[in-house]
């Protein structure tokens, strides 16, 4: 039967859940809006270099100078790597010892001499025969009006239809989890 | 006149990363936008080297100044800036001082293009220690092609079936869905304004 | 379809590689370093830094030039010879490069003493461990510690100033003391910007040198000054003018010199005569011909083993490349391998090769006029060249044209591979 939440008997209803997934998307939106960043091309400098060091301590090529790719306009900046979609490898993806590659896109606006985030996608996709197949780190640019299926930031576990709220928002603190923690764990 | 190898600042950086300590180089700034260039080695430097990235003005500094300047700290990259008008006395009293200016952190030439004759008629010791190592500040190939951006673009259509078109009316009557790769698509058609 | 993969581990271990090449390859390194890791030659100038040493030693009193050019190896040579006299037991050398103790440009008489004063103050002061212990030595050394530090950085004094000496106005009209007032004066010394000095101040600071070298010869029986940088000074006359008395005061002081000169004192142009007679000896430092028969160059490379990335072919390209300038030698082979890396290579290509000796090559190249470009030409078919012409002096210094005697000049042949030539006309 159902009763008050939390008071150790079954019984959350849909809409405390929306509730609770209001309070997180709303505590998240407001850390993500307080995040500075260098300004775009310095973002893309530190992400570059971080890949590079990478590269160097794996024993699969990859030539991140190449791979990266800034678009910049007034209002917004765009860095990418690989596709937008993944279809399949292509030489555009970061490879990784373990067979599993990664694509990327990360969007900053200018403010004050710094950059704040947009959004992002990190597509990692696993080595084949592998459960899950996929894992998606995404942001959206803004709070959904359902934040209980779609938080702003969230996870996607080898499901489209599926997001898990994540709380890392730092483009580094997402990359470490992938290279020291997903890699090490295949 | 055959050239120097130009480099992006992010091949300048990895080289003095693999070089290791006392390194010295000489960077010929591009005829258009020096001051740009100069801020995107300076960042490559930060990035691939983590350290500092000062910038000194050769012209008003004297060998006292000059030599606690570069040894506090020693460790960090000092990128020296000619400037067109150094004369030939000031290149000499920097060549006599070399040894003052040796350091542990790179020490990087910003030149004027033309700056590379005085280098090697009034400052032999200091191009001896530079060698072959005389680059041309080339733009950042991180930027995004047309090409690029294009084959982007048709990927986002062809995935959602939408077009450019479509999905501007979707974003300013704020019915695009808030996921990435329609803030994507709109920055890449030019319309950030809408995200 | 995954990223290119290179064996298990390769990745780092050619990063690792190539590092490692890398730092024995480092032409700027600080010299001291480079010999304590062992990868200097010692015999490349057939162990001269024992014939300077040798005579230093034996001959209290004698001094002796070293002279090269840039690049050349004397900074090495003059520390190879430190490290023997003090390996001898008897002698205590100091080895001072005077270039980073003071503004060479504003060099004057007066400097190298005040260099090696307090070379020698310290000496007793930091290094000394008598002089901790013994009391009756600090007692007897102190007022010439002092006299020593003052005339190398001067000293702060308080004066007074009369009343008569001021220009009058409302500063002067409140002095409290009608006939003046004390001021605190900056007394500068030879080691810093000074103004200029009287000569016979080079000899007030005899008798507190020759209190330090009586106490530091009861331990060591000879001392040897070896003085670095001076080389710096490019004109020769300039040299001169600033180490001719303070060289007399070190041969009445019975204290050897090795210094490096500029090249200019070789060819007798101007003032070199004079300076030369002055010296027990003037060494030259030459290039060393890269010829096949002579294997120094190769064992450079080989000392610091090249062969982990060079094959022999672009080991001799390398030494050749370099016209025999030592500096030029290990640069070349260093930017090859970062050629080589940056490109992808997993050792040194032909390739990696020529694009270094290219952008060496410009590096001459650029400043050069047409008639500098005529003379090297010249130089190159008719084994002509006018060495007391001071155009050619200049291209010697900045390294364009390379000497392996005092008769044997050559173009350097990174610079001659990059030299436009004049197009033939046709008949």
């Amino acid at each position: 039967m159902a009763g008050p939440y939390r008071q150790g008997r079954l019984g959350v209803t849909l809409e405390r859940a929306r509730a609770h997934a209001e309070g997180l998307d709303s505590r998240t939106h407001d850390e993500i809006q307080q995040l500075r960043f260098g300004r775009p091309h310095e973002v893309l400098s530190e992400i570059r270099a971080y890949l590079l060091r990478r590269s160097e301590e794996m024993n699969t090529k990859n030539n991140p100078i190449k791979l990266l790719r800034l678009r910049q306009t007034d209002e917004a900046a765009l860095i990418v790597l690989g596709p937008a979609i993944d279809k399949g490898p292509t030489p555009e993806h970061f490879h990784f010892d373990s067979g599993a590659r990664l694509s990327f896109g990360l969007t900053l606006r200018g403010v004050d001499g710094a950059s704040k985030l947009v959004s992002f996608r990190y597509h990692y996709q696993l080595p084949a025969n592998r459960t899950p197949e996929f894992l998606r780190f995404d942001l959206n640019d803004a709070p959904d009006a359902d934040p209980l299926s779609e938080p702003r930031c969230h996870l996607h576990p080898g499901l489209e239809k599926v997001r898990i709220p994540f709380s890392l928002h730092d483009p580094f603190e997402i990359l470490d989890r992938i290279f020291f923690v997903l890699e090490k764990g295949l | 006149m055959p050239e120097f190898l130009s480099q992006p600042s992010v091949e300048i950086a990895r080289r003095l990363e693999l070089r290791g300590g006392n390194a010295w180089i000489a960077v010929l700034s591009p005829p258009g936008g020096p001051a740009l260039a100069l801020d995107e080695l300076r960042t490559e430097l930060r990035s691939i080297l983590q350290i500092s990235a000062r910038v000194l003005p050769l012209g008003t500094a004297t060998f006292e100044g000059l030599r606690e300047a570069l040894q506090q700290p020693n460790d960090d990259a000092v990128l020296l800036s000619a400037g067109a008008d150094l004369t030939p006395e000031k290149w000499s009293s920097l060549d006599i001082m070399r040894s003052a200016l040796e350091r542990t952190g790179p020490v990087i030439l910003w030149l004027a293009p033309n700056d590379v004759a005085n280098l090697t008629q009034f400052a032999p010791n200091i191009r001896s220690f530079i060698g072959g190592s005389i680059f041309i500040a080339a733009p950042d190939g991180g930027i995004m092609t047309e090409e690029d951006r294009q084959r982007r673009v048709k990927e986002l259509e062809k995935q959602y079936q939408l077009t450019n078109g479509e999905i501007v009316r979707r974003a300013e009557s704020k019915q695009l869905p808030p996921e990435p790769h329609f803030v994507e698509w709109l920055v890449l058609i030019g319309r950030g304004d809408l995200v | 379809m995954s990223g290119l993969v290179s064996t298990p581990g390769s990745q780092l271990q050619r990063r690792d590689r190539f590092r490692a090449y890398m730092r024995a390859f480092n032409p700027t390194a600080p010299a001291p370093g480079v010999i304590k890791a062992g990868l200097v030659c010692e015999d490349l100038h057939r162990f001269l830094f024992r014939n300077l040493a040798g005579r230093a030693d034996l001959e209290p009193g004698s001094q002796q030039l070293l002279v090269g050019g840039i690049g050349s190896g004397k900074t090495t040579e003059l520390l190879l010879a430190r490290r023997w006299l003090r390996d001898q037991g008897h002698v205590l050398p100091f080895y001072i490069d005077i270039s980073k103790a003071t503004d060479l440009a504003e060099l004057n008489t007066g400097s190298l003493v005040a260099s090696f004063g307090v070379a020698l103050a310290r000496h007793f002061t930091n290094d000394f461990d008598d002089y901790k212990r013994d009391p009756e030595l600090r007692k007897k050394l102190g007022q010439p510690f002092d006299e020593v530090w003052t005339y190398a950085y001067g000293k702060r004094e308080t004066v007074w100033v009369p009343r008569e000496d001021l220009a009058s106005g409302p500063d002067v009209d409140d002095l409290e003391d009608e006939e003046g007032y004390y001021a605190v004066r900056n007394v500068p010394g030879k080691l810093k910007p000074p103004l200029p000095a009287l000569r016979r101040d080079v000899q007030h600071t005899r008798a507190p040198l020759e209190k330090f070298l009586t106490a530091a010869r009861e331990t060591h029986k000879e001392i040897v000054v070896i003085f670095d940088g001076l080389d710096r000074l490019l004109d020769a006359t300039k040299f001169w003018s600033v180490a001719q008395q303070d060289l007399r005061l070190f041969r009445e002081l019975k204290v050897s010199v090795l210094a490096t000169a500029p090249l200019s004192v070789l060819f007798r142009v101007g003032v070199a005569q004079s300076i030369s007679d002055h010296f027990d000896r003037v060494q030259h430092l030459p290039v060393i011909a890269a010829d096949p028969e002579n294997g120094s160059l190769r064992s450079v490379l080989e000392k610091r083993r090249g062969s982990e990335l060079l094959s022999d072919q672009d080991a001799d390209s390398i030494c050749h490349y370099s016209g025999g300038v030592l500096r030029d030698l290990i640069s070349l082979s260093r930017d090859a391998a970062e050629e080589a890396y940056v490109s992808d290579h997993d050792s040194i290509t032909v390739a990696d090769v020529e694009k270094v000796v290219h952008q060496l090559g410009i590096g001459y190249l650029r400043g050069l006029g047409p008639g500098a470009i005529e003379t090297l030409l010249n130089l190159q078919s008719s084994k002509s060249f006018q060495i007391d012409q001071a155009a050619n002096v200049e291209l010697l210094v900045t390294r364009r044209v390379l000497e392996y005697s005092s008769t044997d000049f050559r173009v350097h042949p990174a610079l001659l591979s990059v030299i436009p030539r004049p197009e033939s006309k046709s008949a």
